[in-house]
């Protein structure tokens, strides 16, 4: 038997590890958190794993042109991290970072404007003009398995 | 005194056992951050290491504060960082560190393995339960979906689902590239290998999987009583870690489970020697399992000729 004055140390992991426990089953209610991570112990009870999740970016620059965006390595991390915990404030400071970059377009993509490619400017018969960017969308896709006839869709959870 | 002796001495006194149990969680380190992965900033890929290698040459290494404070420190770190993509057996490790950590404070010898039992025994609980309960929760587990669509696609099974249910290794080659590439471009794909045996087979394997869980979380929350629990606990969670981790390599998992159940070994029981020697095996089947072999065959041909690892280089 534990004696009373010696509960509060035994009771020390039980409480930590339940209050990561109901963090991460709030988090994956509520903002879309993968059951597969974030210590709720969810690992092989769903499809919904980081790596069956993807996101589509697209941009409304001047003109008012929906460009799709391709993801810089600079925010592969960022990107990765809101794959799997896509919460509003996540979403909001990845958009932000997106914004505080400098973008061109080039053959209906948005790129981002490396000091690289403004050395090399001269390579590019129309150099590359930055644009503004008026509107950020994000469309969360996980995927969705149907058992009756095995067909896997793609399928928004989330748009931003 | 023979050298068969020496190991049956060391391994079978009780005053051994917590001298093992920090061997096995230090190793548990060096396992699993032996590659200083880039992924891990300095200094604690530098701790990881050296910090284990240091306590396993420590005498009582369970009451060296310092180093067990300075792991626990940098794990913390490392989670502030990176919580959002570590897997649940880091968690579980580090609760166990901390655990460990906190159990250098405790004074008295007997009260420190009380414990270090107790919060084995509350893990495993921990583990099980809610790894059960999240399977009970989610809404494509129960009726065998998920496994179903796994073993369509996740060649890790293949060995299981090959020996089971004849599935063709060439639908599974075929999934995973419709899923790598079709899927980039198409919103909704199809993917191959329907049968039914498979289908039936996938719901008896979510239910066998879904109630080992819950009831090894139901042993381990009981206080061991009677003998036959006792034994029934030990053998059930050898079983489940030797099965589960022989098919899916997810074996940092096991080798923590591992560390648990030599920790709940009663000294003073029947078969203690039996217990604490099969669990010292399963830790070393399982660094086989591993990609360490592979990593250090280079090194190891110099010395020895195995089947084993020649199976794992190629």
């Amino acid at each position: 038997m534990i004696k009373k004055s010696k509960l509060p140390i035994f009771l020390i992991i039980p409480f930590v590890s339940i209050l990561i426990l109901i963090v991460q089953i709030f988090n994956m209610k509520k903002n879309n958190l993968s059951s597969w991570k974030g210590g709720g112990f969810g690992m092989f009870s769903s499809i919904d794993a980081p790596i069956h999740r993807s996101m589509k970016l697209t941009v409304l620059v001047e003109n008012n042109k929906m460009l799709p965006i391709q993801i810089p390595r600079v925010l592969k991390n960022h990107a990765n991290f809101i794959l799997v915990f896509p919460s509003n404030e996540n979403i909001f400071s990845f958009k932000k970072k997106i914004r505080e970059m400098v973008w061109f377009e080039r053959d209906g993509f948005l790129l981002p404007l490396h000091e690289e490619i403004l050395k090399n400017e001269n390579i590019y018969s129309d150099p590359p003009r930055p644009v503004s960017i008026k509107e950020i969308e994000i469309d969360f896709k996980k995927i969705f398995f149907e058992s009756k006839n095995y067909s896997v869709e793609k399928v928004v959870f989330k748009k931003r | 005194m023979k050298m068969k002796e020496k190991i049956r001495t060391f391994v079978d006194e009780d005053k051994n056992q917590l001298k093992i149990i920090s061997l096995l969680t230090a190793s548990i380190f060096i396992l699993k951050f032996y590659k200083f992965d880039k992924e891990i900033a300095f200094p604690s890929n530098i701790i990881f290491i050296f910090a284990p290698i240091m306590l396993i040459f420590i005498q009582d290494s369970l009451r060296s504060r310092f180093l067990w404070g300075v792991l626990v420190s940098s794990m913390i770190s490392f989670f502030y960082k990176n919580w959002y993509h570590l897997d649940n057996h880091l968690y579980l490790f580090f609760y166990w560190i901390m655990a460990v950590f906190i159990a250098c404070f405790i004074g008295a010898r007997e009260d420190r393995i009380k414990y270090i039992k107790f919060n084995a025994c509350y893990l495993v609980f921990f583990t099980m339960m809610i790894s059960a309960l999240q399977k009970i929760m989610s809404s494509s587990y129960m009726n065998g979906d998920f496994f179903l669509f796994t073993f369509l696609t996740d060649d890790r099974f293949f060995p299981l689902t090959f020996s089971l249910f004849k599935t063709n290794p060439y639908d599974l080659v075929k999934n995973k590239l419709i899923l790598n590439e079709s899927f980039i471009e198409s919103n909704a794909v199809m993917l191959w290998g329907k049968s039914a045996l498979l289908e039936k087979g996938s719901l008896i394997f979510s239910y066998f999987v879904v109630g080992g869980e819950f009831l090894l979380g139901l042993l381990f929350f009981i206080p061991s009583l009677s003998n036959f629990h006792y034994h029934f606990r030990l053998s059930l969670l050898f079983s489940f870690i030797f099965l589960v981790y022989l098919f899916v390599p997810v074996i940092s998992f096991g080798y923590i489970l591992t560390v648990f159940a030599y920790t709940l070994i009663d000294s003073k029981r029947k078969y203690s020697f039996f217990w604490k020697v099969s669990y010292l095996v399963l830790f070393l089947f399982l660094i086989s399992l591993s990609d360490l072999p592979k990593n250090l065959y280079p090194l190891t041909k110099l010395f020895i000729y195995s089947p084993v690892l020649e199976y794992y280089q190629n």
